[in-house]
């Protein structure tokens, strides 16, 4: 059998015109591994027309071939007669063939080998080649897939852990505090009573704060947070806020400075979440501040943003903290400054609202010289100009 | 039923022990890392009694690849693993970095490719010895049940009853993996196959 006599019959014409129009790469070597047929896809593959290699060796056009997986599963073939099956896994691309694409990315390949067996026991092998670069990048996609998830569930895992803590912690307090009064050990009247009352008080404020924070994070995360967006006057809306944190101030000695640049062009921004973002930055700022200085608020035009800084003079982020800053439950240690409350999530918090505004949230921050938090929110489309 | 006698068993255990060897140090030099096989007995059983013997090893799914092969003898050749084991054995020679819970495409090609290597290596060390031939066909990967696995190994008819079972020890990594090849035969087969080990027995003998 040679290219020649395969096409002497309207039947093998027929057949080579079949086999031509497969889409996968169909080759025949006779036993001393010359090729006998060449289909038009791997023409296409390699680049190398049927004229060019028909009655050549194989491994003389595919040198690279040689004593590999696909040399013994040939040699297999026409002296035992087994068929062999090459799969991508463990030979990625035996065969040096390309897609004809302008790409001309190696194609990752799938081998059968089968022995053909004649009437007259001439035996030949018979050799398909699959293009599985779709499964492969299907199949490396659903690994990616699979990974992130895996990280994601982790992530998960270390919340609901903190979260547990964090609402242990107030709890136990409120518990010690509660059974002291209830035991009759201590009258409520008294002098010690009061106090296990305001710090039953305290505690359990701080688990509501703490659990309206945690609703805040899995609403945000699972986007069901409703964002309601209008034109908002950035100034207008930091004047609001340290009105609203004057309890605060008195409360840590320090005071707030708002320098603004007039005639800001509004933002279009959920006026409510953009407040929490201030309050809370404003809030760890005043816990921050040294007594008796000012906490520098101050906002700018940029580009197409307006940037709102709030500065203190407090003991800076420690380089080994920052990088944790924004991340759930994160508290640098709080050790030498002012008693510090926070249930750790409102910097979180603050990441993920500038996020869905397509705004930056971010930090500058010097040990022992205070820290500059600054966000970015785009101006409103219609100020632009 | 047609039965070997332990002779011709532990002659047979010899020779598909050879065929395993090829077979380790083309898996070896896949995987980059020692693989061994091995195989310490072979049974005769039928269809019945196999799916009882798997059922031990296996809770409920496995996963095979199977191959029809023909000359010196006719049937059909199948490699079985409980489906984790299968899970296991191929991320430990893909090692892979990210496993699924499932065999994805890509692994069932893996363990299609290493079947039938192991395959083909038992029944060239049969045809080799004996001096004849057996081609096989191309491989096939089954999942399931045993039943569904083994019933797909081969028609149901009585003739193909008999079953001749090996149990395979891989071992990489330290790790050791127990699966199992299953021959299919007919019952001429299994005469023309203690024929020739008698022959082979006298012939070694002289």
């Amino acid at each position: 059998m040679s290219s020649q006599t395969i096409n002497t019959t309207p039947a093998s014409e027929l057949l080579v015109q079949v086999i031509d129009t497969n889409a996968t790469g169909i080759i025949v070597l006779d036993k001393d591994n010359n090729l006998v047929f060449w289909n038009k896809w791997f023409e296409k593959k390699s680049s190398l027309e049927k004229e060019q290699v028909l009655g050549k060796k194989l491994f003389s056009i595919f040198p690279e071939l040689k004593n590999s997986r696909i040399h013994k599963a040939i040699d297999l073939s026409i002296s035992k007669g087994n068929a062999s099956f090459i799969s991508h896994a463990f030979n990625k691309t035996p065969f040096p063939l390309y897609s004809d694409n302008e790409k001309k990315k190696p194609i990752h390949q799938l081998t059968y080998i089968k022995p053909i067996q004649l009437e007259n026991n001439e035996r030949y092998c018979f050799v398909q080649i699959t293009d599985s670069s779709t499964t492969v990048y299907r199949e490396n996609q659903l690994r990616t897939m699979a990974h992130e998830a895996k990280e994601l569930s982790k992530l998960k895992s270390g919340f609901v852990s903190s979260v547990s803590h964090e609402l242990r912690t107030p709890l136990t307090s409120i518990m010690g505090s509660i059974s002291l009064l209830q035991s009759g050990v201590e009258d409520s009247e008294s002098e010690i009573g009061k106090k296990m009352l305001s710090i039953a008080f305290n505690n359990a404020e701080r688990l509501l704060l703490l659990i309206s924070d945690i609703l805040d994070i899995e609403k945000i995360e699972s986007g069901n947070m409703e964002f309601k967006f209008t034109e908002v006057d950035i100034n207008n809306l930091i004047k609001d806020c340290i009105l609203h944190n004057e309890g605060l101030a008195k409360k840590y000695n320090v005071n707030f400075s708002f320098k603004n640049e007039n005639n800001l062009p509004l933002v279009y921004a959920d006026k409510d979440r953009i407040f929490q973002v201030l309050n809370n930055l404003m809030s760890n700022a005043a816990k921050f501040e040294p007594d008796d200085s000012n906490i520098e608020i101050t906002t700018i035009v940029e580009e197409k943003n307006i940037r709102v800084s709030i500065k203190d003079h407090g003991r800076g982020i420690p380089e080994g903290f920052k990088s944790r800053v924004f991340q759930a439950f994160s508290q640098a240690d709080t050790s030498n400054t002012k008693e510090v409350s926070g249930t750790g999530l409102g910097l979180a918090i603050s990441k993920t609202i500038i996020d869905h505004h397509q705004g930056i949230i971010d930090f500058d921050s010097l040990e022992n010289q205070g820290s500059c938090f600054y966000f970015t929110l785009p101006i409103h489309k219609k100020d632009e100009d | 039923m047609l039965k070997l006698t332990d002779l011709q068993l532990d002659m047979l255990t010899e020779l598909f022990n050879l065929g395993m060897g090829n077979a380790a140090s083309a898996l070896s030099e896949m995987v980059t890392e020692e693989v061994k096989l091995s195989i310490p007995k072979i049974l005769f059983m039928d269809k019945y009694e196999l799916t009882k013997v798997l059922k031990i090893d296996s809770s409920d799914q496995i996963s095979g690849v199977s191959q029809n092969f023909q000359g010196m003898i006719l049937g059909q050749a199948l490699l079985t693993f409980p489906t984790d084991k299968s899970l296991e054995l191929i991320r430990l020679l893909l090692q892979d970095s990210v496993p699924l819970e499932n065999l994805t495409e890509f692994e069932e090609e893996a363990l299609t490719e290493v079947g039938n290597i192991i395959i083909n290596a038992g029944l060239s060390s049969l045809a080799d010895i004996f001096e004849d031939e057996i081609t096989s066909d191309l491989p096939i990967f089954n999942t399931g049940s045993c039943e569904d696995v083994i019933g797909n190994t081969g028609p149901t008819s009585q003739k193909q009853q008999t079953v001749l079972h090996l149990q395979v020890d891989f071992s990489i990594e330290k790790e050791n993996i127990k699966g199992y090849v299953i021959y299919l035969l007919d019952l001429e087969s299994i005469s023309v196959l203690a024929n020739h080990i008698d022959n082979y027995i006298q012939k070694i003998s002289c």
